[in-house]
């Protein structure tokens, strides 16, 4: 099962990659990725939440590892909503480089560095 | 075969050819639109007359009023919706001052998120990374202004205890960050690329800027 959405993921990412030169339209730039989740960070100052994800795919076959952020003020959701639950396999679109997370340290927010902000995601159904 | 091709074609022309919504302001992406939020004040040891930088989201082009301990001090305009600059009042006496804003949208107070400035006749720098190397697990940060004693906040999580310092370096274990067992134990077997984002914190107040240390894990 795991094989066979990381397959479908993959080759998602593979076809956006070919089809996204056609949108050079877009003012900002909208990538693709898919990735596992591994666990939810809360964003104290932002009310956003960033997510982990391990493997994390971006557009090519490597894969990295690092969080997501979730903006209930941007990113769409969509079926099966399981944004950032441990274990879900997501598929997206998300704009690099945004910072979206704050988070608080004591005697003020700092921003948590991420990759990116989604605006995008949908999820699988890990049952 | 070729159905599930289709599919997924289907699947991802929709993805790439969105438009993303129209916003004003880059750098507040992501955050809720009617709300004024203040993140943090820069430096957090200032004097009385010196410039301050406030940083949040929903900040006026118009007006804002700045508040100290909940008195109205202040009033500055911002051009970007997410900073601006004002004079601290040169009558405030040295101490610790929890700082808000009000304008069109409210009031930025959040009593779980109460933002500090330290007024001060003998203001300190806030820690300056300069560079960063890592050496098996163990990781040397070089800069300015450290303490004797510091903590480490990163993308794996904070330091889990205080760092000592001689003023210019400081080391941490990676297996003493908060989230570093969590991310660990996701990786499984596999090295991954990943990039560790370094703040340093003292009672003289955060990194500004946080260090990139791009590694595999």
């Amino acid at each position: 099962m795991t094989k066979s959405c990381a397959t479908i993921i993959i080759t998602s990412i593979f076809f956006i990659s070919v089809v996204l030169p056609l949108a050079k339209v877009r003012a900002q730039v909208e990538l693709p990725f898919g990735g596992l989740a591994n666990f939810p960070i809360p964003c104290t100052c932002s009310l956003t939440v960033a997510v982990w994800f391990t493997p994390l795919y971006l557009g090519g076959p490597a894969a990295v590892t690092g969080p997501l952020v979730y903006s209930p003020y941007l990113t769409i959701p969509y079926a099966y909503y399981l944004v950032g639950v441990p274990g879900v396999w997501h598929l997206g679109s998300y704009i690099p480089g945004v910072q979206a997370c704050w988070m608080y340290v004591g005697v003020a927010c700092v921003p948590f560095p991420t990759l990116g902000v989604m605006t995008k995601v949908g999820t699988n159904r890990p049952f | 075969m070729r159905p599930t091709l289709t599919l997924l074609l289907m699947a991802t022309v929709p993805i790439s050819l969105s438009f993303l919504p129209n916003t004003s302001t880059r750098a507040s992406l992501g955050m809720r639109v009617n709300r004024v939020f203040l993140f943090r004040a820069l430096p957090y040891e200032v004097r009385p007359g010196e410039n301050l930088v406030l940083e949040g989201s929903g900040f006026s082009k118009g007006s804002n009023k700045i508040y100290f301990n909940g008195t109205e001090s202040a009033t500055a305009t911002s051009t970007n919706g997410t900073s601006m600059n004002l004079t601290v009042p040169g009558s405030l006496v040295a101490g610790e001052y929890k700082i808000s804003i009000s304008n069109i949208l409210g009031s930025s107070e959040n009593a779980s998120i109460p933002i500090y400035v330290k007024v001060t006749n003998n203001p300190q720098p806030a820690p300056l990374i300069e560079r960063v190397a890592i050496s098996g697990d163990v990781v040397t940060v070089m800069g300015k202004n450290f303490s004797p004693v510091n903590t480490v906040i990163t993308t794996l999580g904070n330091s889990t205890v205080s760092i000592t310092s001689d003023g210019t370096a400081l080391s941490f274990r990676l297996n003493e960050l908060s989230q570093y067992v969590q991310v660990k134990k996701s990786l499984k077997t596999n090295k991954y690329k990943f990039s560790l984002w370094i703040f340093v914190q003292n009672e003289h107040g955060i990194s500004k800027d946080p260090y990139k240390l791009d590694m595999v894990i």
